[in-house]
C-alpha cells in the first residue's frame, strides 16, 4: 500500500491540546487513511497552507477543520486569508468551535466558511461528530482535486 | 417554520426522487422547487410569483439548467450581500474536475455528484439531511422577514422567540403529524411569544433529544413535554414510561396531547404518571384554544421544578 496514494490529508486547526487529542482518536477509529495535521494557531496554519518555513513539503490538505477561538492569528482572521487566496479557497473549510454566538455564525458564512459545526462537551458527541464530519465530507461529498 | 430547502432542478424523474427521499427521511423540512435558473434567482431575490417566498435554509442546485445555468446561479448567490451565507450545495451527474474545481471557486458550500442508482440517491438525500439540516449550524434568517425567525435543530423545526426576563420556556412537542406541529407551533407563537418549541416526530427521536444523545448533545432540558400517543418507531406510551422511570427526567411535567379518547388510553397514560391527558379537538377553532390553555395553564399557573434538576 502507498500511502500517498490512499491517504486523506485533514489539516486541524486547533490550540487546546485537549480536542486535538480527542480529534486524533476519533478520526482513527473513524477512518484510519485520514492523515491528521495539527496547527496550533492561524499563524501555524498559513504557513503549513503556504508551505513556508519548516513545512516545505506540507501536502494540501483534503478538508481543514477551524476552531475560530486561537491565540495569535484567530479563525476568522485565518479563515479571511484561506477564501481571498486563489490557490486555497477551494479547500473546503469547516468551522468547528464551542461558540454557539449567532454572531460566529452569521460571520463564517459570510467569510464563506463550507459549513459551521459546534463542539459538543460530551465526549460520545464528540466522537459521533467527527464520524459525521468523515462521513459527509470525506465519504459523501466531492473534494477539489488535491491538485490544483 | 419548518426549514426550508430551494431545490433547484429540471428533471422531472430527479425531482421526484428528492421530494420523496426527502419526505422518508425528514418531514418537517418544505421543500421549493425551481426548474431553471432564472426561476431560482426569481425566487431567492422574492419577484413576481414569488413575492412572498421563504428564505432558503438550504439550495441544493444543479449545474446544468435551461435558461441560466447552475454557475451562473451560484456566482449571483455568492456575490449578493444578502444571499451569500445561505449554504449552497451543487448537486450534479457531472463529475467533470473542471466542474468541481469551478463550483468550489465560485464558494459553492460542497459538491455532492448525484449517483444513479435508486438506493445510492436515497441514501445521498438522507445524508445531506443529517448532515446539513441536521448537524450544520445555518445562518438564522434574516431580519426584515415575519418575526417568527425559524433556527434549525436536529430533526425538527424549533420556533424561537425571547420572554421577558430573557429566558425561553422550553417545551418539546413530541408529534409525528406535520400539520399538528404546524398548528401546535402557530397557536403557540399567538399564545406565548417566550415558548421554544422543540419538536421530535417520533418517540426515538424524544428520548434522544431527552438524553442528549447524537445530534442532540446541546439540546436544553424542556420544561414541559406534549405526548402524542401514536407515534411510529416508539410510541408514546413507552416514551411515557421511560421518562417517569428515569430519575433525571421524570420531574418534566408530561402532558398526552391526542385524539385517543379510549378509555383504556386514558387509564394506562395515568398509570405511567402522564400529568395530565387532553384530548386533542378535530377543529381548529378548538385546538388553538385548547393550546392556549396549556400555557394559560401549565406555563403560566404551574409551578415548574427547577431546570437543573439532578444535573
Amino acid at each position: 500500500m502507498h500511502d500517498k496514494e490512499t491517504s486523506v490529508e485533514v489539516l486541524l486547526v486547533e490550540d487546546s491540546p485537549g480536542d486535538v487529542r480527542l480529534t486524533r482518536e476519533a478520526f482513527r477509529d473513524t477512518n484510519p487513511a485520514i492523515r491528521l495535521h495539527v496547527a496550533n494557531d492561524g499563524v501555524e496554519a498559513l504557513a503549513f497552507l503556504r508551505q513556508e518555513g519548516g513545512n516545505a513539503d506540507a501536502p494540501r490538505p483534503a478538508l481543514i477543520l477551524l476552531d475560530l477561538n486561537m491565540p495569535r492569528m484567530d479563525g476568522r482572521q485565518l479563515l479571511a486569508h484561506i477564501k481571498e487566496d486563489e490557490i486555497l479557497k477551494t479547500i473546503p473549510t469547516v468551522i468547528l468551535t464551542t461558540s454557539e454566538a449567532e454572531s460566529d455564525i452569521v460571520k463564517s458564512y459570510q467569510l464563506r466558511a463550507n459549513c459551521y459545526l459546534n463542539k459538543p462537551v460530551e465526549l460520545d458527541a464528540f466522537e459521533n461528530l467527527v464520524k459525521s464530519i468523515n462521513d459527509f465530507w470525506l465519504a459523501t461529498a466531492t473534494l477539489p482535486p488535491q491538485q490544483s | 417554520m419548518p426549514l426550508q430547502v430551494l431545490l433547484v432542478e429540471d428533471s422531472p424523474g430527479d425531482l421526484r426522487l428528492t421530494q420523496e427521499a426527502f419526505r422518508d427521511v425528514n418531514p418537517f423540512i418544505e421543500l421549493h422547487i425551481a426548474s431553471d435558473g432564472v426561476e431560482a434567482m426569481a425566487f431567492l431575490r422574492k419577484q413576481g410569483r414569488y413575492l412572498h417566498a421563504p428564505r432558503p435554509d438550504l439550495v441544493l442546485l444543479d449545474l446544468n439548467l435551461p435558461k441560466m445555468d447552475g454557475r451562473e446561479v451560484l456566482a449571483f448567490i455568492k456575490e449578493d450581500a444578502g444571499l451569500k451565507t445561505i449554504p449552497t450545495v451543487i448537486l450534479t451527474s457531472s463529475e467533470a474536475e473542471s466542474d468541481v474545481v469551478k463550483s468550489y471557486q465560485l464558494q459553492a458550500n460542497c459538491y455532492l455528484s448525484k449517483p444513479m442508482h435508486f438506493e445510492a440517491f436515497h441514501s445521498l438525500v438522507k445524508s445531506i439531511n443529517d448532515f446539513w439540516l441536521t448537524r450544520v449550524k445555518l445562518p438564522q434568517q434574516r431580519k426584515g422577514n415575519d418575526k417568527g425567525e425559524n433556527r434549525p435543530l436536529a430533526g425538527g423545526a424549533i420556533m424561537k422567540a425571547i420572554g421577558g426576563n430573557g429566558m425561553p420556556i422550553q417545551v418539546l412537542l413530541v408529534e409525528d403529524s406535520p400539520g399538528d406541529v404546524r398548528l401546535t407551533q402557530e397557536a403557540f407563537r399567538d399564545a406565548n411569544q417566550s415558548i421554544l418549541l422543540h419538536v421530535a416526530a417520533d418517540g426515538v427521536e424524544a428520548m434522544a433529544f431527552l438524553r442528549r444523545e447524537g445530534a442532540h448533545a446541546q439540546a436544553p432540558r424542556p420544561d414541559l413535554i406534549l405526548l402524542d400517543l401514536n407515534l411510529p418507531k416508539m410510541d408514546g406510551r413507552e416514551v411515557l414510561a421511560h421518562i417517569k422511570e428515569n430519575d433525571n427526567l421524570k420531574t418534566i411535567p408530561t402532558v398526552i396531547l391526542t385524539t385517543s379518547d379510549a378509555e383504556s388510553d386514558i387509564v394506562k397514560s395515568y398509570e405511567l404518571q402522564a400529568n395530565c391527558y387532553l384530548t386533542k379537538p378535530v377543529q381548529l377553532d378548538a385546538f388553538e384554544g385548547l393550546v392556549k390553555s396549556i400555557n394559560d395553564f401549565w406555563l403560566t399557573k404551574v409551578k415548574l421544578p427547577q431546570q437543573e434538576q439532578g444535573g
